[in-house]
């Protein structure tokens, strides 16, 4: 077991006056990757009102762990902005490739203790600054993690999502795992600007696995047949809307008169009559 | 087809302000279709999760969360029966993007800038909330910082200026007023309070070259001071369709005097080439330049005719959107109320 202090604090929420969201991050070697993973597993706070989701995702030597959770689950106080309920990622870096991460039952018996610890250690100092002093997010120091002192894993994971989970342990490769408590919605692809996908009306235990090569997805999922996965690929994820270069409606003048030489009548049929 | 024009909105809006509220019931409402008038997201998926978000506030009266340091963007179409005539580009982010710098450590901030610079209509929401009380110069200050509207006004003024700079016209622009039932009843039926109020708060927006509607537009009735989840039995959402419709109006209005302009010229060139090639039948040479003269008299003709009609239609349908606008609601061009499009 590796012992010492090898792993650094995540947080990511905003604060009660400031709309910015990064308060504690490493500095990853990949930050992109850090930011998408997290932002993933946040998914702009859909869902989390029905429980939290757990994140594990490694790429090269760095392996991150954490949870994306409604605020109130974790700090008595600091859990809306006034208006509306917040939330939050909470989690923990490593570079070192030999790190150990609990087991995913271990995680879900203790999380909220975990988590709170982390926020209500950081938030604090963020939490009713002036937006203005927000300018970066505070670089957290290395320190144990606190499943450290925990006996070391044994026994076997009871449910598919935790055996999914226990499996990716082992892996050294990069992946990305997410498990979602309750199991009823879908994430996105890491770093995806499109919303999240709810189409699917009925409850599943929802686990898959994530490249975190920015662009495609490979998706194991377990809702329609536990135990049996499926793979596919999902479409790259879109670009945030960047416009054309500007030029007004006319600029699309040659568009208008060809629809208008394709016989397009620009007319409606009359819809309203006079009683 | 994908050389389909569209256009460009963004809303800029503080933290709060009710943009991802407007954007969900916007979307409900224009989804199902009004007079005709259809917006569809054609992914599917983005169709499902916007009609779920609103109809968990409509059935729970669970408001939508804040938008994380990520933006999020939708196309749709909108159509006109089932004719695509348009496609919108909408961005949904934080408000704190707006506050930050361009080199702040969100990815969403440059893009938020560059976006604004290509937008076709701008929409500066303002929490109804600020406008409890008539805006006076006491107040003022305090609200301008609240409300982001001093930042809103230097970001509009930069991007007018790249978008000249680019030879496109400013964009259109909404005051969008949110959360109007916190406005007072009896200000809020005289819309005349509302506008002073605006004109005091948003100078830029009647200035010249701006075409501004005023659109307060509520959720329904929740009091001053609005619980985490508001009482579903009073949802009554108001006039959130009316910004999308007068864009979209506004974008064919100005498509019409693009095109009476091109027509004009095509005019213009039509008579040169009629002029030159009655000088050159009074000469005995120049076969070949008299071609080239009726092949340039047919294409001007032919221009001529296409953005005639261009105009025409684009006139008919900027007139039968702006009719779907309440007479009531306040429209301001170069700084002068207009009655009618």
């Amino acid at each position: 077991m590796v012992t010492g202090p090898r792993w650094q604090d995540v947080l990511y929420g905003r604060t009660v006056r400031a709309d910015r969201w990064w308060r504690v991050r490493p500095l990853a070697p990949d930050t992109g990757w850090l930011n998408a993973m997290v932002t993933a597993t946040v998914a702009g706070g859909e869902g989390l009102a029905t429980g939290p989701r757990f994140l594990l995702a490694r790429r090269e030597d760095a392996l991150l762990v954490g949870t994306a959770t409604q605020a109130d689950r974790i700090s008595e106080t600091k859990n809306s902005d006034g208006t509306r309920p917040l939330y939050c990622f909470v989690g923990w870096l490593s570079l070192d490739r030999e790190a150990n991460v609990p087991e995913l039952d271990v995680i879900e018996q203790n999380w909220t203790v975990w988590a709170g610890e982390v926020y209500e250690s950081w938030m604090p100092l963020d939490w009713n600054r002036h937006p203005t002093a927000l300018a970066d997010a505070h670089e957290p120091p290395l320190k144990c993690a606190p499943w450290q002192e925990l006996p070391g894993n044994s026994g076997q994971p009871g449910s598919d999502r935790a055996r999914t989970w226990h499996d990716q342990l082992g892996i050294r490769e990069d992946f990305a795992l997410e498990v979602s408590s309750l199991a009823t919605r879908f994430v996105d692809s890491p770093g995806s600007a499109q919303p999240v996908g709810e189409g699917r009306s009925t409850p599943h235990p929802a686990v898959r696995t994530v490249d975190p090569q920015v662009g495609d997805e490979v998706v194991r999922e377990s809702w329609s047949l536990p135990g049996r996965f499926s793979f596919g690929k999902r479409k790259a994820p879109k670009e945030p809307g960047r416009p054309s270069p500007a030029g007004g409606p006319g600029a699309d003048l040659s568009y208008w008169a060809g629809i208008e030489h394709s016989g397009d009548p620009g007319r409606r049929p009359e819809r309203r009559t006079d009683r | 087809m994908d050389d389909q024009p569209h256009i460009t909105v963004t809303a800029l809006g503080n933290s709060g302000s009710g943009k991802t509220t407007f954007l969900l019931g916007m979307y409900a409402i224009m989804s199902a279709g009004l007079n005709g008038y259809f917006l569809n997201a054609p992914d599917q998926d983005v169709d499902l999760q916007l009609a779920a978000r609103w109809e968990r506030l409509l059935d729970d009266g669970e408001l939508p969360p804040p938008n994380p340091g990520e933006m999020i963007s939708y196309s749709f179409d909108f159509l006109d029966g089932l004719q695509r005539l348009l496609g919108i580009d909408w961005l949904d982010y934080r408000g704190g993007a707006l506050s930050d710098a361009r080199g702040s450590e969100s990815e969403d901030v440059p893009v938020l800038h560059e976006r604004l610079a290509g937008s076709d209509s701008v929409y500066l929401v303002l929490d109804g909330s600020y406008l409890v009380d008539p805006v006076r110069h006491a107040t003022r200050g305090a609200i301008l910082r609240e409300t982001g509207l001093r930042r809103m006004t230097s970001l509009l003024q930069g991007s007018v200026q790249q978008r000249i700079a680019n030879g496109a016209p400013p964009p259109s622009l909404v005051v969008l007023v949110t959360k109007s039932d916190l406005v007072p009843p009896a200000r809020r039926q005289r819309m005349e309070d509302i506008v002073d109020d605006i004109q005091r708060l948003l100078p830029i927006c009647f200035q010249e070259g701006f075409t501004t509607l005023i659109c307060p537009v509520q959720l329904g009735e929740f009091g001053q001071k609005p619980p985490d989840r508001v009482p579903a039995g009073l949802i009554g959402p108001q006039r959130l369709h009316y910004p999308i419709v007068f864009s979209l109006a506004e974008y064919m209005r100005l498509l019409s005097l693009a095109a009476a302009e091109a027509a004009n010229e095509a005019r213009l060139r039509k008579r040169e080439a009629e002029d030159a090639l009655r000088d050159l039948r009074r000469t005995l040479f120049g076969r070949g330049r008299m071609r080239d003269a009726e092949a340039g008299l047919l294409a001007a003709q032919d221009e001529e005719h296409d953005m005639n009609t261009v105009r025409e239609i684009a006139e008919g349908r900027a007139k039968r959107l702006y009719e779907e606008l309440p007479s009531r609601l306040p429209m301001f061009r170069d700084g002068h109320e207009v009655l009618s499009w």
